[in-house]
């Protein structure tokens, strides 16, 4: 049964992508705000998943309270790099950020497999029984994860849109000369962009820890999807992240039915290859004027 | 004793091969190559699969060379036209799919179990430890010819555009020159000394197998460069002795702290390298020893 | 013939306009200035004639080519360069390697006659350098030749720039504002070069918000305002146009 086959990996995509979506949304924000590609989300990721880890095993909290904890400690981590390293990097060339953000990445998984070693852990959550149609086969808790996932989207897109900081946020991102020069607080709107992109690697990570399992390398393996999910959304476009997270995880889950799920990696690389050569702009990408 | 001396000083003259492709790349044209080891993963195993197919040695190893350039061809040509970092982000997925290709084609590289017996260089004529010595000889000779070509190339006009690409793109452009052409160009010379690397490490240790070829190796190489400034052939010598000496070193650490299990020294090997990217980028971009580094201001 | 033909150009980005409908000719040789507010649209107007943004519409002719659908270093190779607002130097080359660098159609830039070819390589590096002297010379940047062109300040950059787009021998040459953030002294140095290359038969296009020293060197001028063109003509008519004092300057000259 073909179409079921596809129904099944489509659901999963769905799932998947809109969980990814909310690091895809961490790096297209810090694409176009701070301007560099930040090569550390995943292991910010990987960071979240394990602090849940810890939190159940080691304090043996409720999930909800481990899943808020790995939240605020992925945003105090990833603020905390900020203001060590990104901070004094904003005027220098972009290529900077994106070196140091690789040696972050490196130092946060280390940190991570110094404590807990290479092995496998998963996040237990209640099972439930899957609801079937005819074999189409839909997971309550993936329906809890999905819903977690678009309100966490839906309040980034308040708090873009109908906030002050919102406002001053897309006023850096689109030029941040003269966002300083009309009075934004720059320094802000880092921390605050730091801030979330800290919360939804956390979210994101803890999401995708229950729904697979946890491993050292989790956000690392992640990362390429990301960068190619933002690339064919247009850089800088929250919307085009999660459009193109969808497009990406959908079309993985589909192509995974033939072609096996070890060549996701080369799947997504594949297909950031075909965007940059037919449109490199993204669905939503804009151009920019040379001064 | 003499064995072991030998043995650091051709890993640290393989590695230079590697960094100099880097530096060229970097430090000279201000390409940023994070998929390093994909490249050097071509060299490797073009040569070994090469070489198991009866073709000599002193022949496989530059066709490796030549293999891992010719895939950063179509790299360049798609992501070099574009401004930006999508080189970045592209060679690191490539370096990925390199190592998951030669995981999932067994039929071509034995997958996991890696390809063992490769032949070594002067193998029909020299016992093991003078093999490593007429090795040793060779790869500084390769050096040696690998350095004049290249501080030639940095001279000539070419290194002076690669130079004007570096320092701004859009001017290079104003004066008419074709930049993606001569990043594509710097990318390619760079990857196949990389390649070049690659081939004489696989014969050296006449190993090749997917696990030797992480991400991680691609940022020891960056770290060599980034150490030695990325601009100066002193500087890459420098730098690539002070990371072999670091990664050597680095086994002798649970000497000193007992109880460490394997694991966990590699976490602080990796750790290492980590921090040593954020503080060089960030509070020497010149590198320890250089003046200045252009590729990071 | 006009030697730079610019017919009903826009460009839009999204809902923004950056310019539109604009017309007008360069001829061969002509000396011209282009002023506007700051958001007028003059330097964004520039990147569509030299290739560094598409226009939403219109044509761009130069020397009788349609040059609208080349790439920028199409465009130079035909004669048509331009400088920039923020000087763009190779800070780590020196003012002579800067002026090298920009030498055109290079056997040296060819990796295979870099091998096989070295004589002739090095005689056309010969060549070049000689020219890249008499440049320099003329620039009166020749006692910093060998510095790096890092260490200039910003009116030198502005200089090193010209000297470069000089070596592509050029046919026209758009000036973006050459003496923003230049001394007094600088700017009639500046000045007198832009006249002398004039005089030579290259046709310039100035951008500059400097309208004293403008005025004072162009003999005609275009005026822009919020996208479009509102006047043409000699520098005392066009600055004594009510549209352009309206616009330009609140009224207040």
């Amino acid at each position: 049964m073909i179409w079921v086959d596809l129904a099944n990996a489509t659901i999963n995509g769905i799932v998947i992508g809109l969980l990814l979506a909310l690091p895809a949304l961490a790096v297209t924000l810090v694409f176009g705000i701070a301007r560099f590609p930040n090569a550390a989300t995943g292991d910010f990721m990987t960071f979240g998943a394990y602090t849940v880890v810890a939190a159940k095993s080691l304090l043996a909290l409720p999930l909800a309270i481990g899943v808020a904890m790995a939240c605020a400690l992925t945003a105090l981590l990833s603020l905390f790099f900020y203001w060590w390293v990104f901070r004094a990097l904003v005027r220098r060339s972009p290529v900077a950020s994106l070196i140091v953000s690789i040696g972050i990445a490196l130092v946060v998984r280390s940190t991570i497999t110094f404590f807990a070693g290479q092995s496998q852990y998963t996040i237990e959550v209640p099972l439930v029984r899957a609801w079937n149609f005819d074999g189409v086969r839909i997971v309550p808790t993936d329906l809890y994860i999905a819903g977690v996932a678009v309100t966490a989207l839906v309040l980034t897109f308040c708090l873009l849109h109908l906030t002050p900081l919102g406002r001053r946020m897309r006023a850096v991102a689109d030029n941040m000369e003269l966002a300083r020069a009309s009075g934004i607080n720059v320094g802000r709107v880092m921390i605050t962009l730091f801030a979330i992109v800290g919360f939804y690697c956390g979210l994101g990570g803890v999401l995708i820890g229950i729904k697979a399992v946890v491993l050292p390398e989790l956000g690392w393996e992640l990362l390429l999807l990301l960068f190619a999910a933002v690339i064919l959304g247009g850089i800088g476009s929250p919307l085009g992240a999660i459009i193109g997270m969808l497009v990406f995880s959908v079309s993985q889950e589909i192509a995974s039915l033939w072609v096996g799920a070890s060549y996701k990696i080369v799947f997504a690389f594949f297909l950031l290859l075909g965007v940059l050569l037919l449109r490199p702009q993204g669905i939503l990408g804009k151009v920019r004027a040379v001064r | 004793m003499e064995l072991y001396v030998s043995a650091i000083a051709i890993w640290v003259l393989i590695y230079t091969l590697m960094a100099t492709g880097l530096a060229l790349q970097y430090g000279f044209t201000g390409l940023i190559n994070f998929g390093v080891v994909g490249f050097v993963a071509i060299g490797a195993y073009g040569s070994g699969i090469l070489s198991q197919h009866g073709v000599p040695v002193w022949l496989s190893i530059p066709a490796g060379a030549a293999l891992a350039g010719l895939a950063a061809y179509p790299l360049g040509r798609v992501t070099l036209r574009l401004g930006g970092d999508y080189l970045a982000i592209v060679t690191l997925g490539f370096s990925e799919t390199v190592r998951i290709f030669i995981i999932k084609e067994e039929w071509l590289t034995r997958g996991t179990h890696g390809m063992p017996g490769l032949p070594r260089i002067f193998e029909d004529w020299a016992g093991r430890s003078s093999g490593d010595l007429t090795l040793l000889v060779l790869l500084v000779a390769v050096n040696v010819v690998i350095f004049l070509l290249m501080r030639g190339l940095i001279r000539s006009p070419f290194g002076r555009i690669l130079a004007a690409v570096r320092d701004n793109e859009v001017a290079a452009k104003a004066l008419g020159k074709d930049t993606a052409s001569f990043k594509t160009r710097a990318l390619m010379i760079g990857s196949a000394l990389c390649g070049l690397g690659g081939a004489f490490q696989a014969h050296y240790i006449t190993f090749i197998g997917p696990e030797q070829y992480v991400p991680l190796m691609t940022f020891y190489v960056w770290i060599a460069i980034m150490i030695g400034g990325a601009v100066s052939i002193r500087g890459i010598v420098v730098g690539t002795v002070i990371l072999i000496g670091f990664l050597e070193g680095s086994r002798f650490l649970r000497d000193v702290f007992g109880g460490i299990s394997e694991v966990q020294l590699a976490s602080v090997r990796f750790w290492l390298i980590g921090m040593a990217l954020i503080c060089t980028v960030l509070y020497r971009p010149q590198g320890l020893f250089g003046e200045r580094t252009k590729g990071t201001n | 013939m006009a030697l730079l033909s610019v017919h009903d150009l826009s460009a839009h980005f999204g809902a923004f306009t950056a310019f539109e409908h604009i017309t007008f000719d360069l001829e061969q040789g002509s000396l011209t200035g282009l002023i506007g507010s700051n958001g007028a649209g003059k330097s964004t107007l520039f990147s569509a004639i030299t290739g560094y943004l598409t226009p939403t519409s219109g044509q761009v002719l130069f020397a009788g080519t349609e040059v609208g659908r080349y790439a920028i270093e199409q465009r130079v190779r035909l004669g048509l360069t331009r400088t920039f607002q923020v000087p763009r130097e190779f800070s780590g080359l020196t003012v002579f390697q800067n002026l090298m660098a920009a030498a055109p159609n290079q056997d040296g830039e060819n990796l295979r006659s870099l091998v096989f070819a070295q004589g002739k390589v090095r005689q056309q590096e010969r060549d070049n350098a000689e020219r890249a002297r008499g440049i320099l010379d003329f620039l009166k940047l020749d006692k910093l030749a060998s510095e790096r062109a890092s260490s200039l300040s910003g009116g030198q950059k502005k200089l090193l720039e010209l000297g470069r787009v000089l070596m592509l021998e050029p046919r026209c040459i758009m000036l973006d504002e050459p003496f923003a953030g230049v001394n007094p002294v600088l700017i009639q140095e500046l000045s007198n070069r832009i006249k002398d290359l004039h005089a030579r038969g290259i046709a310039l296009f100035v951008i500059e918000h400097d309208l004293t020293s403008l005025s004072r060197l162009v003999p005609k001028l275009y005026a822009m305002d919020r996208g479009r063109m509102i006047a043409e003509g000699a520098p005392e008519h066009v600055l004594k146009d009510p549209k352009v004092r309206e616009a330009y300057m609140g009224g207040v000259i």
